[in-house]
């Protein structure tokens, strides 16, 4: 009888597990079917509307223009180049393989979400990935004849998935390199292992800090503007609008805890104190009114938020119930680039989007003018169509984009060096200094031995409910060597 | 003498049994043996994850299965040993010492969560070992501990390179040796857990969970047996949950196998290859890890969203309907069709007869 018992017992507790098994982005690392939090990478790539050309001045309170696209400076300079970054390859499992010319077809290997919940996000990215590939591919012939394939494992957003996919990348397919590898844990997951045989894992599509470890993983780098980053930018804004008081919100992950440490170690530099702090779970996907009740409470004048997938919309409406029944709530809100999509800001129905705050990097390939007359953007809309995609190449297919776009030219830097091997591949990742097509105006990619991030800038957006899309805030913010390195 | 249809009778301890009972080990050990020989690198890793949850289900079925103590928090006793092994690698141990450690660290926990055992039955300290269960995760990010466990950061970097004694090339055959040692410690768990069984202990553990009224009055100190299992069966969950942070080679909060869902899954392996049952463990395990892994595939095959959780409860919904008992229990009844193990009857003495006095 007993046995009977228990038997009602795990099936009603697998019932369960099935129902919340599968789940959307909220999911990470798992071998059991158990859904896993995300950590929440790679933002939709152009969310911002470009400067109007109608002189509608963005959501600043200085009247300010908003950014052109004319080569306009950045707000900030930046900073000295430093030294030139040179992997040590003595120290590698087989330093041979390292140096060693890479001949025939070039191989990239990638892991990402290709089915289950997260996919629905992340799997665009890799459209946008292969698709620059098979463009460079047909009109280039590849680099120096040799092309370059795509070798891509689905991980479901797992990171032990992910690890057994670059296991069998790196040891069955062979291949030369990773790049493009989506989720904070799942690059984690890999990172010491890749560094530790010199694969270069490249423009990991996540914006966590930890791959600017020039010393301690060289062979690493990150491709999205850092959450720090993004910090620094609202940061910068709020003591330009002369807010002080700060709610930080942020689910409790790793992700939602570099942004914390972020504002932590700068928000006195600004002026800005923290008055009270709220996380949200990362499998929660229900509304967090207690949390921005006691926000509305702690009169806060300031706001960033580190919600994840659906809980993206929920906290945006939650503000918008908020600011319905407190006249006088009207604080400044940042909500993460991750969230930074047309799908989630337009989701929200009550008005809570209003003026809402992100960032991006991008240009805004979904704004008509933009798509219309800047030549970098009609030649990916062009091939991006070819590929026969059905993603929305406004989202995270452009990030994908620009990925598989700073894959190639590290390997092209690499291959004028006269060897193109691992070692001069991750050489020339390391000391890149250049702009990808689909950046904004103002911004590139730089990196050399003391700044181990490529992409240090960002320009602030805001949602106007009005014209159903995002708006220039101020200028483009470059915050190019910020960062440095991390040191673990 | 038996006809046809009627089962042959094998006494239990026979050499038959005997014989029947190392067929079967060997049936398994050939099937590992094969498989960790040829199989590739995919197959070879889900193998090993089956095998890690069969060392952690063990545990979980000394002290519900075999005690009768309901407990659906061992995922935090999972990850307790996975953190432990990861806060020592991380601090310069060699990955194999902290599997020591971690058993001892998840026994004394164990011990401790098992206080309230002795007060609680059935449904009551099922909800305290969910408390635990859901508790645990909150813990690791909580800040006054994240000098041990960095927060939602968690540890990363806990790869267990083969010894350079083991014929396994580095990072090339990882994947091996990770199989290896996980069948290697499933062996020594297993070993433990029979000994156990056949002790003391483990008949006083089979009273408690049939009768535990009848037991205290037969002397078991039951709350000795409630502790002690308790801290054994969260040292071999403790244990596996090291092997796992070494094969997924970081650890973090928010990995599922930390929170009420693993705990739900190791019960539910357990469930399904028989509770109280010598090889329910492992076959439990193989077939959790196996429809689970088949569930998905048809989801992704068919691109239907949440369809691997959906055929995996209904296929839970079968076993539970037609095997209540697991599966070891649906074969075990299949075999008493055509064999049935009884139990050895005392030998029989010749009885004296008594003298009898003159009764006139």
């Amino acid at each position: 009888m007993k046995s009977r018992k228990i038997a009602a017992l795990a099936v009603t507790a697998a019932l369960a597990l099935a129902a919340c098994g599968g789940d959307d982005d909220d999911d990470t690392s798992s071998a059991t079917d158990a859904p896993a939090p995300t950590t929440g990478e790679a933002p939709a790539a152009t969310t911002a509307a470009p400067a109007t050309t109608d002189g509608e001045a963005p959501a600043t309170t200085d009247g300010e223009a908003p950014a052109t696209t004319d080569g306009e400076a950045p707000a900030t300079t930046a900073a000295p180049a430093g030294a030139e970054f040179a992997v040590d390859v003595s120290v590698c499992d087989d330093p041979g393989a390292a140096t060693a010319a890479i001949e025939g077809p070039i191989t990239i290997g990638t892991s990402y979400p290709q089915s289950g919940g997260p996919a629905v996000l992340f799997q665009p990215a890799g459209d946008g990935f292969q698709a620059y590939i098979d463009y460079y591919n047909e009109a280039n012939g590849g680099i120096n004849g040799q092309t370059i394939e795509v070798i891509a494992k689905d991980d479901q957003y797992a990171a032990d998935q992910t690890k057994n996919n670059v296991d069998e990348l790196v040891f069955d397919d062979e291949v030369n390199l990773l790049s493009g590898i989506i989720g904070t844990a799942n690059n984690a997951a890999v990172q010491a292992d890749l560094n530790a045989m010199c694969i270069p894992q490249l423009w990991a599509l996540t914006g966590s800090t930890m791959w600017g470890a020039v010393d301690q993983y060289p062979f690493t780098s990150g491709v999205l503007v850092p959450y720090a980053i993004e910090v620094e930018a609202f940061l910068t804004y709020l003591q330009e609008q002369g807010a002080s008081r700060l709610g930080l919100i942020y689910v409790n992950n790793d992700f939602g805890q570099e942004y914390k440490d972020a504002v932590d170690a700068r928000a006195g530099e600004y002026g800005v104190e923290v008055v009270v702090e709220e996380t949200i779970d990362a499998a929660d996907s229900g509304a967090p009114t207690a949390q921005v009740s006691n926000l509305v409470a702690a009169d806060v004048d300031a706001i960033l938020a580190v919600p994840l997938g659906a809980q993206c919309i929920a906290f945006m409406s939650e503000i918008g119930n908020a600011q319905a029944a407190n006249a006088d709530f009207d604080p400044f809100i940042y909500q993460t680039g991750v969230c930074a999509s047309t799908v989630f800001f337009g989701a929200v129905s009550n008005g809570g989007n209003d003026g809402v705050l992100t960032t991006t990097q991008f240009k805004d390939v979904a704004n008509p003018e933009v798509a219309a007359s800047d030549e970098d953007v009609i030649t990916y809309l062009e091939a991006f169509a070819a590929s026969g995609s059905a993603a929305d190449p406004s989202g995270l297919a452009a990030a994908g984009w620009v990925t598989a776009e700073a894959t190639v030219h590290v390997l092209e830097e690499a291959a004028a060096t006269g060897v193109l091997s691992r070692e001069s591949i991750a050489n020339a990742a390391r000391n890149v200094d250049w702009k990808p097509s689909l950046l904004r105006e103002g911004l590139s990619f730089r990196m050399d031995a003391t700044d181990g991030y490529a992409a240090e800038g960002a320009q602030l957006v805001a949602w106007d409910v009005a014209v159903g899309s995002f708006v220039d805030v101020g200028e483009v913010q470059s915050f190019d060597g910020l960062l440095g390195v991390f040191a673990g | 003498m038996a006809g046809l249809g009627t089962p042959r009778l094998v006494e239990h301890g026979s050499v038959q049994h005997r014989v029947g009972q190392l067929l079967l080990f060997g049936l398994f050990a050939a099937i590992f043996l094969w498989q960790g020989l040829t199989a590739e690198r995919p197959g070879l890793g889900l193998l090993t994850d089956a095998i890690i949850l069969a060392i952690a289900v063990t545990g979980l079925n000394l002290i519900t299965g075999f005690t009768g103590q309901i407990s659906i928090g061992h995922s935090a006793f999972f990850g307790l040993g996975a953190y432990t092994t990861a806060i020592l690698i991380d601090r310069g141990w060699t990955p194999g010492w902290t599997f020591p450690v971690a058993a001892v660290v998840a026994f004394v926990i164990g011990c401790i969560v098992g206080l309230p055992a002795l007060r609680l039955k059935g449904i009551y300290l099922a909800l305290v070992t969910l408390g635990l269960a859901v508790a645990f995760p909150a813990m690791l990010n909580y800040k006054h501990l994240a000098g041990l466990t960095n927060g939602a950061l968690g540890i990363k970097n806990l790869t267990y390179l083969p010894p350079e004694w083991t014929p396994f090339d580095g990072r090339r055959d990882l994947h091996k040796w990770m199989f290896w040692l996980a069948v290697v410690i499933f062996l020594i768990v297993s070993v433990v857990a029979s000994n156990l069984l056949r002790s003391r202990i483990g008949r006083a553990m089979i009273a408690v969970r049939d009768n535990e009224t009848a037991a205290a009055v037969m002397g078991v100190d039951r709350a000795q047996v409630k502790t002690v299992v308790f801290g054994l069966s969260a040292a071999m969950t403790g244990v596996a949950g090291s092997l796992f942070a070494v094969k997924l080679t970081l650890v973090e909060p928010a990995i599922a196998q930390f929170t009420l869902l693993g705990a739900i899954s190791i019960l539910v392996a357990m469930v399904i290859g028989g509770t109280a049952a010598t090889w329910g463990p492992l076959v439990g395990a193989l077939a959790y890890t196996y429809i689970n892994d088949w569930a998905k595939t048809q989801g992704e095959e068919n691109d239907i969203a949440g369809l691997g959780g959906v055929i995996f409860a209904v296929v839970l919904i079968l076993i539970a309907r037609f095997a209540p008992f697991g599966v070891v229990g649906l074969l075990r009844k299949l075999r008493a069709k055509f064999v049935r193990v009884v139990p050895k009857l005392p030998a029989v003495q010749p009885v004296e007869p008594v003298a009898t006095g003159d009764h006139t």
